[in-house]
C-alpha cells in the first residue's frame, strides 16, 4: 500500500510539468502597440524546479513508507505469534 | 467633473485595499496569536507595520503589471477602471454572500480585463500578461506547499536530537515573530501594489500621468497606509486561525509555513507577478501539515483554493463586462 501523499505529490509534479509550455512570457506592450513577438521573460525554470521538488518529495515519501513497512519475514513472525 | 470621478474611483480603490488588509491580516498573525507569542492587538500592529514598510524593500513592479500588463493601456479610461473595480468588488461580495471561495487579487485582474473587453473588444487584453498571472495563480500555492514541506523537514532534521523541547519551542516562538514579519512584508508588497496599479492606470487614463510613468510616491504611501490601516482596524476581530482551520500547527510549523509563503511572495513581488497571498499561505500550511500524514490536512480547504482558481477571474470579468456595457449604454 503506497502512502497517498506519493500520489498527491505526483499529481502536483504533473500539474507543474503541464505549466512549463506556458511559462515564457512576452514583455508587456507599450501603449497602443501590439505585444512584442519575441519571448523575453523566461520563467520555465520555475515550474521545472517545482516539478523536480515534487518528484523528489514523492520519492522520499515512497522510500520512507517502504522503510516503515514490516518485511515479509517480520509479517510471518507476527502472524505466527 | 472628471477630476471628481478620478478622486471617487481612487477612494474606491483605497477602500478595496483597506478591506484587503482587514481580512488578510489573519493570514499573517493567526499562528502567532494561536501560539500566544503575541496578543491579538500587538500582533495586528506588528503585521500592519511590516505591511506599511514593504514599499521600501520592494519596487513597484507588481503595480506596473496591473496598470500596463493586463490590458492595452491605450484603452484605459476612468469608466474602464471604475467598472473593473466594480467587477472585482461585486464578485467578492457575491462570493461572500454565497459562501464561495475567492481571491480579491484575481478578481481585480478579471475585473480590469472584463471592463477593457466591454469597452473595445477582446484584442485589448494583453495575452502575455494574463498568461503570466494565470500560470502563477496555480504555481504560487504549489511553490508554497513544496517549500512549507521542505522547510519543515529541514527543521525536523536539524533539531531532531534536541532534548530540551521547552527551550526549542521558545526559540521557535521568537522565530515566529520574524517569519510573520516576513510574511506581512510580502503581503504588503504584493497586495498593496495591486491597488497602486489600479490608481496608476486611472491616472494614465485621465492624463494625470504619462503612459510611461512610474507609480507616484503619494500613491505608494496611500496604498500602503490603506492596507496597513485595514490590518490595524479589523484584523484582530476576524483572526480565523488559518493554522487550526487547515491543520493544527505547532510553533515550528508556523515558522516553516510563514517562511515558505514569505519566500514565494518575495520572489513574485520582485518579479512583478501579482499572486494571491491567501492561496500562498494556504499552500504552505498544507505543506507543513502533509509532513505528518494525509489525514492531518483538511483537503476540503485546499480544494476551495482550486475552485477559486477556476471561478474568480471569469466571474469578475463577466460582472465588469456587463457593467461596462451598461455604462456605455447610459453615456
Amino acid at each position: 500500500m503506497i502512502d497517498r501523499r506519493v500520489w498527491i505529490f505526483l499529481i502536483c509534479a504533473l500539474a507543474c510539468v503541464a505549466l512549463i509550455p506556458f511559462s515564457n512570457f512576452d514583455k508587456p506592450a507599450k501603449p497602443g502597440e501590439k505585444a512584442k513577438a519575441h519571448k523575453s521573460q523566461n520563467y520555465r525554470w520555475v515550474p521545472e524546479a517545482t516539478a523536480g521538488a515534487y518528484l523528489a518529495l514523492a520519492a522520499m515519501v515512497a522510500a520512507d513508507s517502504a522503510a516503515r513497512r514490516p518485511s515479509s519475514r517480520e509479517r510471518s513472525v507476527q502472524n505466527r505469534a | 467633473m472628471e477630476t471628481f470621478a478620478v478622486v471617487a474611483v481612487i477612494g474606491i480603490a483605497l477602500a478595496f485595499d483597506f478591506t484587503n488588509g482587514f481580512h488578510d491580516a489573519a493570514n499573517a498573525i493567526a499562528t502567532v496569536v494561536a501560539t500566544r507569542v503575541l496578543s491579538p492587538r500587538v500582533a495586528v500592529a506588528w503585521a500592519a507595520m511590516f505591511n506599511f514598510i514593504a514599499f521600501v524593500v520592494f519596487g513597484t513592479t507588481v503595480a506596473a503589471t496591473i496598470a500596463k500588463g493586463v490590458v492595452d493601456p491605450a484603452v484605459l479610461s476612468v469608466g474602464v477602471v471604475f467598472t473593473g473595480l466594480l467587477g472585482a468588488i461585486g464578485w467578492t461580495l457575491l462570493t461572500f454572500y454565497l459562501g464561495l471561495p475567492t481571491s480579491s487579487s484575481h478578481a481585480l485582474v478579471g475585473g480590469i480585463a472584463g471592463a477593457a473587453i466591454g469597452r473595445a473588444g477582446l484584442h485589448t487584453v494583453q495575452r502575455s500578461g494574463l498568461q503570466k498571472i494565470g500560470v502563477f495563480i496555480v504555481l504560487s500555492p504549489m511553490i508554497g506547499l513544496a517549500l512549507g514541506l521542505l522547510f519543515t523537514l529541514t527543521l525536523m532534521w536539524v533539531f531532531h536530537r534536541v532534548r530540551h523541547v521547552e527551550r526549542l519551542n521558545r526559540g521557535f516562538r521568537v522565530g515566529q515573530l520574524l517569519s510573520s514579519a516576513a510574511f506581512s512584508l510580502g503581503h504588503g508588497a504584493n497586495d498593496a501594489q495591486k491597488t497602486m496599479g489600479i490608481i496608476l492606470a486611472l491616472l494614465i487614463a485621465s492624463k494625470h500621468a504619462a503612459p510611461t510613468a512610474g507609480v507616484p510616491l503619494w500613491v505608494v504611501l496611500a496604498a500602503h497606509t490603506a492596507i496597513g490601516l485595514g490590518t490595524l482596524s479589523g484584523g484582530w476581530r476576524i483572526v480565523k486561525t488559518m493554522g487550526s482551520k487547515i491543520t493544527r500547527l505547532q510553533p515550528a510549523g508556523g515558522v516553516a509555513a510563514e517562511s515558505a509563503a514569505a519566500v514565494t511572495l518575495f520572489f513574485t513581488s520582485s518579479r512583478g507577478i501579482p499572486v494571491s497571498t491567501t492561496h500562498t499561505i494556504t499552500g504552505a500550511i498544507v505543506g507543513v501539515g502533509s509532513t505528518q500524514r494525509v489525514s492531518a490536512v483538511r483537503w476540503g480547504v485546499a480544494s476551495q483554493v482550486v475552485w477559486a482558481w477556476v471561478l474568480t477571474i471569469p466571474g469578475a470579468l463577466v460582472i465588469a463586462y456587463v457593467g461596462q456595457l451598461v455604462l456605455r449604454a447610459l453615456s
